[in-house]
């Protein structure tokens, strides 16, 4: 496939948008063409992202529209990125929702230009981390990833926001420092040395062993092990999921979305794109612990889900079971486990996203953080008669949260239990007990916030406004459309994940 | 011929989802006029039947043979493992339920049509829509396990329906468990469904039983018998027909559907005699809950559910048609009840009253009624069993007399001084029973090219001793025949004398045990005991996850980490320090040093000339030492 630079452009525009909110003020500023040229930006970069998506070819598993220029050529370091069938869903995902959250803020008060840089920044260091082909390309824009979150919370977030922004900063530097260290140990393990992921692919570093402190020890297990370290430190897998709670706690709702929505599908893709494809023996071999990590991380976000009582946690514990499921389908080694698993990143950025920016809507209506007060009674209530239109959307959100057929959710849901089953029976039962449950919380919150009498935080419950319209309408008829036709974008992951499960089988 | 199908298929789709659509734009018209409401609910009715049309032309119109379906992948590439189908499947069975199901639907549309323009009309006439696109979607779709999905989506008609109530704190509830009851068969249904399609040939005969296990009890759920009953028993009883029509009935239309797929697996798997048991069971104390309840809008849908749950368990025995045939009188029956509510504005109304205990007397007591023909059928098969025939008599008695306790206390809901439509549907309703009992084998054989006979038209003939050919015994049809004519009579009496004549007794219990009549008439608290043991398990957990995040990340590592740097940072600050310190003392004398010599010379302390010897004789001492 012809690249025409198509995935550089897709991966630039973002940071030419951010660098344009540089601009000087005056004139532009009053025609309030900063945020229009974030938007103009960042949308060009997601029609980029889904011409490349379109323009897949579908029966070739390997790697399309390459771009590749030597940037340190002494050390084998190459600016590289291309696509294939695993990577189109993030693409998608970020492609469809950072021009939502541009959206989304567009009448923030207090520091636009600034906001909407660093959301532009990591709409492009994210694109870059999912393209990237060559290691180190990818861990400066993983590593690039994390630092507008420091700012996006420690200027817009809650009244801990500079402890929490430090922390999530701090988290996501160890993170990268182990990630760091896998890279190198991953470089010198091949000869002649080189961070090119195609090169590494396929099982060339099974056998691979390095020594220190007077041992011998094997690159895959170690490497791997530093890999799912480095990326399990930015995602919330119990019992590490503190940090992302408070975080929650304190993020402003597009912030939070950017993190839960854009993030975590990323992180679990470079997880399984690095485990899957470069250390294959070793991730067969753990997968039955990958597998556990998963089922406890389900059972135990949407059960504690259900003890909740503020819309943030309740959308923490459900990210954290879909983290948790999506490892599952992972660990599962099985085509429709992880097709499903990575169907269920993009349906779970998109549900989250949902989510989330309906929350920031109904924040600014409300002020409530909380739908039930501490002896359970409804705080908000009655707000499916006053506005239809934010009931029907929170309602198909939560429905696909809770896999509901027709949406999104669902899809990744019934591959990750289709495989699931080759893992064990049991495994599908325990699948479905957990989903059970979370639609037992998704039923919960939805008769306290939109059915029954008003409660004390909504006598006067506006609808949702055009604005509000713009980017939640276009996210729900995705869900749908996906939901109900899911095929278009599985045919196309398909071949890829073939391919790499192959690498395992043989 | 190919391409038609699919253009017909393709239709079809977009049929359903245009009267969906029309549902959903209904729901939101309440401002709208009257005018423009009508018309909408119109398209939509009309999308339905055209629908109908379109899958008689699919299957039997095309000649085809039964169950034939055509499908596409809708997940993964035809022909690969973990394949999931989406398409259109059609059989006689199903055009027949589909005929049914959109006459039904379109006779209730009429019945709100003439009610006038009440305030919760949009809401009504979308839920009858969507609910109703929904179960056509159900059964027209291939994929078994597609077609309980299309229940699920059905029960956002019924919350619809609901919407002039949704700020009722009871009915919200309602509303929250309907959604939840759905969600949950659909999981079990789903489950089943996986393990069935997941690995094929290589699953063990355990796991096929496994899943068969899982799909009915899916199915089962979506009765709404015990231990699904709470949502029967906790709605306010809404009193208007429309929300059990859209509720309760149109889904049972895909639950007969549904078991009716699943007659190959099932025989893969043999008699499934406990699942039997599980339905028998299950209907019994569905029927107890019914008797138990105060307000008399709940009879009605607790004995459907009962009834419903027995047909389960005739089909469970391998007794599909019958099954069929007793699930679809009591849907009939279901209608005409909700249906003579209406019949005259009076309320103490002779019309309501005789025309209830009609419908009671289709459900399973008349001999010309598909009810009765299915429960016969039944009977006479399983005559050889002692205990299964004794225990399902039973439950059957139950049932019966709950279905006559909710004729003998229908209510009245219309407010029309015009009474016409009632009649006109109730006596539709009532021919159509009859019908398809006397006709249905012309029916089905003749106009639908069914083989295999689906409709009873031999039942009543056997009953009065016409039959002269038939592979079924006529004593034991006779005998079966007269059993039900008695039990109907028996299930009467015992009705107006335990119900109606001097008093409630069931519900004179509470006075006697209220704790019982709490817990009977609650559905025996299955939901309620769920619902706070998840509560306290999720308390449970969250507590733990406090106490986690106090001890694991937060103290003991913070602790560990802070100590062990802390001890560092010290220690090389000490180092530091003592460093610091020598070296500035060093620094000090370095610098002194000099200056003190030349203090100690300009004193006199020291001669100059002492001075300069030393530094001759050392350096001499030098010069010796190198050339030595």
């Amino acid at each position: 496939m012809e690249s025409k630079l198509l995935l550089s452009w897709m991966i630039a525009f973002p940071f030419i948008g951010a660098i344009s909110q540089l601009l000087p003020e005056g004139v532009l500023r009053r025609l309030g063409a900063h945020r229009w040229l974030a938007l103009l930006s960042c949308a060009t970069s997601s029609v980029l992202g889904v011409v490349a998506v379109i323009s897949l070819d579908s029966q070739n598993p390997a790697l399309q529209f390459l771009d590749s220029f030597e940037w340190m050529e002494a050390f084998s370091i190459h600016y590289r990125v291309g696509i294939d069938g695993m990577s189109i869903l993030p693409v998608l995902l970020i492609s469809i929702v950072c021009p939502l959250l541009i959206a989304s803020e567009w009448s923030l008060k207090r520091g636009q230009r600034g906001f909407h840089a660093l959301l532009l920044i990591l709409q492009g260091a994210l694109l870059g981390a999912i393209c990237s082909q060559d290691l180190f390309i990818l861990f400066f824009f993983w590593a690039l990833s994390a630092i507008p979150f420091f700012f996006l919370l420690g200027v817009w977030g809650g009244e801990e926001r500079q402890e929490v922004a430090s922390r999530s900063v701090v988290t996501a530097m160890l993170g990268n420092s182990f990630l760091f260290c896998a890279i190198i140990l991953i470089y010198f393990a091949v000869d002649p040395h080189t961070f090119s992921i195609a090169d590494l692919s396929g099982g060339k570093l099974d056998g691979a062993r390095f020594s220190a402190g007077g041992r011998e020890w094997d690159v895959g297990s170690i490497g791997f092990g530093l890999v799912a370290l480095a990326l399990f430190f930015r995602l919330p897998i119990w019992p590490f999921h503190g940090g992302y709670l408070r975080f929650a706690h304190q993020a402003p709702p597009s912030v939070l979305v950017a993190e839960s929505a854009l993030v975590f599908p990323v992180a679990l893709y470079l997880f399984g794109r690095i485990g899957y494809g470069l250390f294959p023996k070793t991730f067969q071999t753990s997968a039955s612990i990958i597998v556990t990590i998963g089922v406890i991380s389900l059972i135990f976000g949407v059960f504690t889900g259900v003890s909740q009582r503020s819309f943030r946690r309740v959308l923490a514990y459900l990210c954290l079971s879909q983290v948790g499921l999506i490892l599952i389908g992972m660990g599962s080694l099985d085509t429709a486990g992880f097709t499903g698993a990575l169907f269920q990143q993009f349906a779970m950025g998109l549900a989250i996203a949902g989510f989330g920016l309906f929350l920031g809507a109904f924040l600014k209506r409300s002020g409530e953080e909380n739908f039930v007060s501490e002896d359970g009674q409804p705080l908000i209530g009655g707000i499916a008669l006053r506005a239809p239109t934010t009931t029907v959307v929170g309602s198909l959100v939560l429905a696909s949260l809770a896999g509901v057929p027709g949406l999104v959710g669902f899809v990744g849901l019934a591959l990750t239990m289709v495989g699931s089953y080759s893992v064990s029976p049991a495994l599908v039962f325990i699948t479905a007990f957990a989903v059970l449950v979370a639609a037992f919380l998704a039923v919960n919150l939805w008769r306290k916030v939109f059915l029954g009498p008003s409660g004390e935080s909504s006598p006067t419950f506006a609808d949702l406004n055009a604005l509000e319209r713009a980017y939640l309408f276009p996210l729900v008829a995705i869900m749908i459309v996906f939901g109900a036709y899911p095929k278009s974008l599985i045919d196309l992951v398909r071949p890829t994940v073939l391919s790499i499960l192959s690498w395992i089988s043989t | 011929m190919t391409t038609t199908l699919g253009i017909l298929q393709v239709a079809w789709f977009l049929l359903i989802s245009f009267a969906f659509s029309i549902g959903l734009v209904l729901s939101r018209s309440g401002e709208s006029r009257r005018g423009t409401r009508l018309t909408l609910a119109g398209a939509g009715i009309l999308c339905l039947w055209v629908a109908c049309f379109l899958i008689y032309e699919i299957g039997p119109g095309a000649g085809l043979e039964t169950w034939s379906h055509w499908s596409s992948a809708w997940l993964f590439s035809d022909g690969t493992k973990g394949q999931l189908n989406f398409g259109v499947g059609s059989s006689p069975l199903r055009v027949t339920l589909n005929w049914v199901l959109v006459g039904l639907t379109s006779i209730f549309a009429a019945i709100q049509l003439r009610e006038g323009s009440t305030k919760d009309e949009h809401s009504i006439l979308a839920g009858l829509l969507i609910a109703a696109s929904a179960s056509l979607f159900s059964l027209g779709v291939a994929a078994e396990w597609l077609s309980l999905a299309g229940v699920l989506i059905g029960s956002l008609g019924a919350a619809i329906c609901m919407g002039g109530r949704w700020e009722e704190v009871v009915d919200a509830d309602g509303v929250a468990r309907l959604f939840f009851g759905r969600f949950l068969g659909w999981i079990l249904f789903l489950c089943g469904a996986l393990l069935l399609s997941a690995e094929g040939q290589e699953m063990t005969a355990s796991t096929d039983v496994l899943a068969i296990w899982l799909i009915l009890l899916g199915v089962w759920s979506q009765t709404q018998a015990f231990p699904w009953v709470a949502a029967l028993s906790a709605g306010s009883g809404h009193q208007k027909p429309f929300k059990p029509f859209i509720s309760e009935v149109l889904p049972a239309f895909v639950l007969i559907a549904v078991i009716l797929h699943l007659q190959k697996p099932m025989a893969s798997i043999g008699t499934a005699t406990g699942i039997f048991w599980v339905f028998l069971i299950s209907s019994l104390l569905t029927t107890l809950t019914g008797l138990f309840q105060k307000n008399a809008q709940k009879y009605g849908s607790h004995a459907f559910a009962a009834l419903i749950s027995l047909s389960f368990a005739a089909s469970s025995l391998g007794h599909p048609k019958a099954a069929f045939w007793m699930g679809l009188g009591a849907i009939f029956s279901r209608c005409l009840l909700l249906i003579s509510g209406g019949l005259e504005k009076n309320t103490d109304s002779k019309w309501v009253r005789w025309s209830s205990i009609g419908a009671a007397f289709l459900a399973f007591s008349s001999p010309l009624s598909l009810g009765f023909a299915g429960t016969q059928t039944f009977l006479t098969s399983i005559s050889e069993s002692t205990a299964l025939a004794g225990i399902f008599v039973f439950a059957l008695f139950m049932g019966q007399t709950l279905v006559w306790k909710a004729a003998f206390v229908n209510h009245r809901w219309s407010e029309r001084q015009d009474q016409m439509i009632y009649f006109g549907a109730y006596g539709l309703i009532a021919i159509a029973t009859f019908s398809l009992g006397w006709t249905g084998a012309w029916f089905a054989g003749g106009f639908l090219g069914n083989d295999e006979q689906m409709f009873p038209s031999w039942s009543a003939q056997a009953l009065a001793g016409f039959l002269t050919e038939s592979t079924v015994d006529l004593a034991s049809q006779q005998v079966s025949g007269l059993l039900l004519v008695g039990l109907s009579a028996l299930s009467i009496i015992f009705a107006y004398f335990t119900s109606l004549r001097k008093g409630d007794h069931w519900i004179a219990i509470e006075k006697k045990a209220p704790r019982t009549f709490h817990f009977v008439s609650n559905g025996f608290l299955i939901e309620a005991t769920t619902s706070r043991a998840t509560r306290a398990l999720s308390r449970r957990l969250h507590q733990f996850e406090n106490g986690m995040r106090e001890v694991f990340p937060g103290r003991w590592p913070r602790r560990i980490l802070s100590g062990v740097v802390g001890f560092t940072l010290r220690w090389i600050h000490r180092a530091e320090l003592v460093w610091d310190l020598a070296l500035t003392r060093s620094s000090a004398r370095a610098v002194n040093m000099p200056g003190q010599v030349l203090q100690l010379i300009q004193n006199g302390s020291v001669q100059w000339y002492l001075m300069i010897a030393l530094a001759v004789i050392l350096s001499l001492l030098a010069h010796a030492m190198r050339n030595g």
